[in-house]
């Protein structure tokens, strides 16, 4: 039973906006807050590429503006285009000259500049340029609602063919030729070596080093340089030679802990293909193949973000480290989650005072994150300030306000490393070589070996070597906040993850400490977790969970958990806290690997002792599951089922002595490893039914046909079944819930099935059972509180199926007429079965008298229409109304077939535009939405003798991919009516922004848009079907009507 | 978002009290106790289910909590933060102000146990009963809410005269806004509703009564 609603709004929560910002100067993109962590990749791209504009969505810089005066070359344009995609933040960059507005993606890879006719495949398209500007706001909503690139230019905005996908095939394809072969290095040195090589690179296209001038050809990167010379240098030694050489030299001048290996006994292990392979890869050449794909200039390591490189980096640290090479769940962090991370731990705090620890930071994305915001507020702070005052200001962050612990060396080799490069990044190249010149100070050793013999001691230890699960009190000062991406590994109590958010508190400043990590979403949706929620929900106060289980497969490809981010206080929460929950859903319109947008729709708030509640009651899995796709009006429906008597009141194990027995079916013990083997009990004419029979993809009641005698399959068996399980009447269910059948006569089965089992005189009741498992109802319960299905494989666990509400007749909520309805089904269901056997008697019987092919063709099409016929029989047993079927449908249709996508390119019903929609009822476009507000809000306004009625029309904007409904009073009842909308959704819109916020240098707008416009109320979003349905008609219905009694409150208010 | 601020306090909408008040009197048509000293925690859990199940009550703009923990902003001190355990609550499903809700405490009346006969009306007004809205300690921010009384031994006559009797004795206490006593309520056009009106510093404060047979 619920206590309480989960959606108020307690208290100002910060989030990104959830809309568009232009920025058109570098100073307004510096004065917002919330774009605080993207300053310095805009601030390099605004200075390397003279930018004039920014455009912002929920925060995420997604186009570039530059304009020019004078017309750009072709060469300068694919120039432009390779900066921006190397920088790989943004997705669209536009030219602008007094002609033409070039339109280019950062996902499509740069080309070769060729003489003359160069094709620019990243070329969006070429507009004319006062066409651009009469129409770019059109453009940004175009973007924003992602309709730029699905309708027209998808190949063009491929998510692989961003800089960090290219990068990260490339790195691994080098550190795979460094590490396989006759002449294969181990994997710390390989790991080392591409390390440096890649400050390195850094260093030269920073221009913080040079090679000799007349090393570096003109036109080409210095990291290319680097690779031509190297190329023309004769013979492996010499080429070794002059590497080391520079190594020492950036020893002597750079110091840090890149640089304190044995170099020596490095260079005896690099064999003459390892530099070959380099040379390769710097040339941007594919590794792996040799072929010869972007061309030599492609690289520019002035652009790419360190965070890009450090997050790669950690991709490969697993294969390092044997121990961790299975753990399940291993992958990189990609930056643009790196980057939410942080907004979620920072949010509504300045980060100015705080001190940071990352518990396993891998090859330290979180701190370059922090290592950045920091520097950048201090820099937005003292923007005059001297190179000199600087260096120290960013010093003193590394010596106070940011720690790192890894038990890998080399990721906390390469979390130095990142770090210097960020360090390096806050100054001009001319800067760094006065600062050393003047002050003599290298770059800072930040590796702690944790007093390991035989290792230098740190000058600023920032990164830790450690294990931070050891019992050793790692650093003495508390820190304010614990951010990072602990491993995944291990079961229940023995969760690896699980001993990281009990340790992070022995960390953390008291009370005022909080932490924000990346965990598996088993954290909180395994089954067995309930008595450890209930426990560490009591001692820490969990602010923020955002569950982002539908990007399992587009975050990390492999990982076989969904990740959820959760953000704790380390203090005990008070009576009335509430935990702001947001589940996310994947949306087409970002494109980039790691950037999530939250919707309005997707967060709610959930009192904390709903959620101590359910966890008391074994059920915390099911609190937070039924809100990752259960909006506002769902939660009705599922409080009303969820406190219905369960199936688990009449069905039970033998020893429960219920009215029904359940469990699997036999288990035979084939490999001989049985402590205490059976002797089966059945004749060997016994009816068996295989788990993989043909039966299951065509069955609701089970035939003798469909079994074969079981003869002496199994000799042996482990543990002796209840008999009556295998006894009729029976219902079989599969392990996961995809299979589900109903049996009359004895039949037995392997553990893989289960089986529920009553008396003769439930048989009825049991057929009733049978269709209703099978049914959409169920399918919708299940899929809103069984942990794994729509997070991580589409399973459901026998214990989450007795959950099910089952109530029997004569119980409250069932109706008087419930024993007529499963009279009815279940004569359905006899019917049912005499039409197959009579079929069976016409049709053809194979040799070993089984049917043939066509009977199960027939059989399945007629169980699909059987079911289709019952459902409203299910409905009516339940007592649901038609908004109640209206959400079930919406869920069967769009929310399962929706959740956790495999791929960018996979079909997404809820993302599918809504004018173009196939599924159910929504080929009609918004007329589906509209109706059911209209109807809802008309039928509400009756409860106040109202004269007046709503009507609607609507349409969308195919130029925007926004779609708008408009409603109206009227004094009759009117049909929805489609309109054009392009015309007017713009002046709607122009007018909307004319009464939001303008601030200087600053366009701001929203993109889930009620707008009270006098007598009309207009609806504005995207057209993603997920905003149009009817689901998201009954919840945009309570919210109008409560934006109606507040208005009629405040004129009453205004009248006294 | 919409033009509306954020920041003002939303009152439930008191032109759905009537509604809301009709619909739980249908939901408490033949509303059983088990025996005669059931705790009224069972009725209530039958009369939730019951209302969960009601079609309006589900259609409806609004959402049903039972046995919601009260608590208040502003104190500081964790003890007296909670206020109270509210038997039924109805907020509206538009986002809102958590302290917007419309209050329904519940109460046993006439109740027989093996000791005797009680009127129990007493505790229908005092401290866990009407006093909760009088002190401020439910529905503080509002201007109307209810007190359902299950009437264990049917007679709904007598346990509104003893109720009367007990506003009478503590009508000071209760701040009452006009003559102490129950009057028919015009929330209902049946007559089975009562209300009596408070003031509560400046606020007026209407609780309507529903006296239930169980």
């Amino acid at each position: 039973m619920r206590a309480a609603g989960d959606d108020r709004r307690t208290a100002a929560s910060f989030n990104p906006a959830a809309g568009m910002l232009f920025c058109d100067s570098l100073g307004a993109v510096k004065s917002r807050p919330e774009l605080l962590g993207y300053v310095p990749v805009v601030e390099r791209a605004w200075k390397q590429m003279e930018l004039d504009g920014v455009l912002f969505i929920d925060s995420r810089p997604v186009l570039y503006h530059k304009a020019s005066t004078q017309k750009f070359s072709t060469r300068q344009r694919i120039d432009l285009h390779r900066l921006f995609w190397n920088q790989g933040v943004a997705n669209v960059l536009v030219l602008s000259d007094p002609a033409t507005a070039y339109i280019y993606s950062g996902l499509s890879e740069p080309v070769p500049v060729t003489s003359g006719d160069t094709e620019e495949k990243a070329l969006v398209e070429k507009i004319r340029a006062a066409t651009y500007v009469q129409n770019k706001i059109q453009l940004y909503h175009s973007i924003a609602t992602g309709n730029y690139y699905s309708e027209k230019h998808e190949k063009l905005f491929n998510p692989d063919s961003g800089v960090d996908s290219y990068l990260l095939n490339n790195l691994g394809a080098l550190r795979d030729a460094f590490a396989s072969g006759d002449e294969a290095m181990d994997l710390p040195t390989a790991h080392a070596f591409i390390g440096r090589m890649l400050f390195v690179c850094y260093l030269l296209d920073r221009e913080i080093v040079s090679l000799s001038p007349t090393d570096t050809p003109v036109d080409v990167t210095p990291s290319s340089a680097l690779a031509e010379t190297l190329e023309k240098i004769p013979t492996h030694t010499a080429r070794l030679d002059f590497l080391y050489d520079l190594f020492e030299r950036l020893k002597t001048d750079f110091n840090g802990t890149l640089f304190d290996r044995d170099l020596q006994a490095e260079r005896k292990k690099l064999r003459s293909a390892h530099l070959r392979a380099m040379m390769q890869f710097l040339k941007g050449h594919e590794v792996r193949s040799g072929q010869h794909t972007l061309g030599f200039w492609a690289y520019d390591f002035k652009m790419i973000p360190v965070e890009t490189i450090s997050a790669i980096y950690e991709n490969f640290l697993e294969q390092e480290n044997e121990a961790e090479k299975h753990r399940s769940g291993a992958f990189y962090t990609p930056r643009l989650l790196a980057e939410m991370v942080v907004d979620v731990c920072t949010e509504g705090r300045d980060v100015r005072g705080m001190r940071f620890l990352d518990p396993a930071c891998g090859s330290g994305i979180f701190l370059v994150t922090l290592f950045n915001r920091l520097a950048t507020c201090w820099k937005l702070d003292n923007p005059d300030a001297a190179y000199r005052k600087q260096a120290e200001a960013l010093r003193h962050i590394l010596q106070e306000q940011i720690r790192g612990v890894d038990k890998l060396e080399t990721a906390c080799r390469i979390a130095c490393f990142s770090l210097y490069l960020a360090y390096l990044d806050f100054f001009n190249p001319r800067d760094i070589r006065s600062y050393v010149k003047e002050t003599g100070r290298y770059l800072p050793k930040l590796l702690d070996y944790a007093n390991a013999p035989g290792r230098p001691a740190a000058d600023i230890p920032v990164v830790r070597h450690d294990d931070f699960l050891s019992q050793e009190q790692l650093f003495a000062e508390p820190f304010t906040a614990v951010v990072g991406n602990p491993p995944w590994s291990g079961r229940s109590s023995k969760q690896v993850e699980r001993q990281f958010v009990q340790k992070v508190p022995e960390y953390l400043a008291e009370n005022t400490g909080v932490a924000c990590l990346l965990l598996p979403s088993k954290f909180l949706l395994n089954e067995q977790t309930s008595k450890f929620q209930a426990d560490w929900l009591r001692e820490r106060n969990v602010e923020k969970v955002v569950l982002l289980a539908d990007y399992r497969h587009i975050l990390f490809e492999h990982a076989k958990h969904p990740a959820v981010v959760v953000r704790f206080g380390n203090h005990e929460p008070s009576l009335e806290s509430r935990t702001e929950f947001a589940a996310p859903k994947f949306s087409r319109s970002i494109r980039r690997r790691g950037a999530i947008t939250v919707r309005p729709q997707d967060r709610s708030w959930l009192p904390l002792q709903n959620i101590l509640a359910a966890a008391d009651a074994e059920l915390a899995p099911v609190e937070w599951k039924r809100h990752l796709w259960g909006t506002p009006r769902d939660q009705k429906l599922l409080d009303l089922l969820l406190a219905m008597p369960p199936l688990s009141d009449i069905a039970g194990s033998s020893r429960d002595n219920k009215r029904w027995v359940k469990g699997q079916g036999f288990q035979p013990d084939t490999m001989g490893t049985s402590s205490n083997p059976k002797d089966p009990w059945w004749p060997e004419d016994h009816l068996f039914l295989f788990a993989r029979s043909k039966f299951w993809n065509s069955g609701l009641v089970l035939s003798r046909e469909d079994c074969v005698h079981i003869e002496r399959r199994f000799s042996k068996i482990h543990r002796l079944r209840d008999r009556k399980l295998f006894h009729p009447p029976l219902v079989l269910v599969s392990q996961g819930f995809g299979k589900i059948a109903y049996c009359d006569f004895p039949v037995l089965f392997q553990h893989s099935l289960q089986s529920i089992a009553g008396a003769e005189e439930d048989a009825n009741l049991l057929k009733f059972l049978a269709v209703y498992l099978r049914s959409k109802l169920a399918k919708y319960f299940l899929f809103h509180t069984a942990a794994n299905w729509g997070t991580e494989r589409d399973k459901v666990h026998l214990s989450e199926l007795l959950r099910i509400p089952f109530p029997l007749p004569g119980q409250d909520f069932v109706p008087a007429e419930a024993h007529l309805i499963i009279e009815q089904v279940a004569s359905a269901l006899n019917e049912f079965q005499h039409e197959m056997q009579n079929e069976l008697k016409r049709g053809t019987l194979l040799a070993d008298g089984r049917p043939d092919d066509e009977f199960y063709k027939h059989r399945a099409r007629r169980t699909d229409e059987l079911q289709a016929k019952l459902e409203p029989l299910i409905y009516q047993y339940f007592g649901l109304t038609d908004q109640d079927v209206a959400l079930v449908e919406d869920t069967i249709e769009i929310s399962i077939p929706s959740s956790t996508p495999t791929n960018w390119d996979s079909f997404v019903p809820a993302q599918e535009p809504i004018r173009s929609s196939s599924v159910g009822l929504y080929g009609e476009g918004l007329k589906a939405y509209a109706d059911e507000l209209t109807s809802t809000l008309n039928e509400w306004s009756s409860y106040q003798q109202s004269d007046y009625l709503v009507t609607a029309s609507g349409g969308v904007d195919r130029n925007t991919g926004l779609a708008m409904v408009s409603l109206e009073i009227t004094p009759t009842r009117e049909s929805y009516q489609p309109v054009k909308l392009t015309g007017k959704l713009t002046a709607i819109l122009s007018s909307f922004i004319k009464k939001t916020t303008e601030k200087q240098n600053v366009l701001e707008y929203p993109r889930d848009i009620i707008w009270f416009d006098g007598p009309r109320i207009h609806i504005i979003r995207p057209e993603a079907l997920i905003n149009w349905t009817r689901t998201a008609a009954l919840n945009d219905a309570a919210r109008i009507y409560g934006e109606i009694a507040e208005m009629r409150r405040q004129r009453e208010v205004a009248s006294v | 978002m919409s033009d509306i601020s954020d920041d003002v306090v939303r009152l439930f909408p008191e032109e759905d009290v009537p509604r809301i008040l009709g619909l739980i009197l249908i939901g408490c048509q033949n509303l059983k106790k088990n025996h005669d000293t059931e705790r009224e925690d069972r009725v209530s859990n039958h009369l939730y289910i019951r209302l969960l199940r009601m079609p309006q009550f589900r259609n409806g703009p609004w959402q049903l909590d039972r046995e919601v923990s009260l608590f208040n902003p502003d104190s500081d001190n964790d003890s007296e933060k909670c206020t109270g355990r509210l038997d039924f609550r109805i907020i509206t499903r538009a986002p809102s102000d958590f302290r917007s809700y419309f209050a329904v405490e519940a109460k046993r009346l006439h109740v027989t146990s093996p000791s005797g006969w009680r009127s129990l009306a007493d505790e229908y007004v005092g401290p866990q009963g009407m006093m909760c809205y009088v002190a401020g300690k439910y529905a503080d921010q509002m201007r109307a809410s209810a007190m359902l009384g299950y009437v264990y031994d049917r007679d709904t006559t007598g346990a509104r005269k003893n109720i009367e009797n007990e506003i009478m004795k503590n009508k000071d206490a209760l701040q009452m806004a006009q003559s102490p006593s129950l009057s028919r309520s015009t929330a209902s056009c049946n007559g089975d509703i009562d209300e009596t009106k408070h003031r509560l510093g400046n606020r007026m404060f209407i609780i309507y009564h529903l006296l239930i047979p169980v």
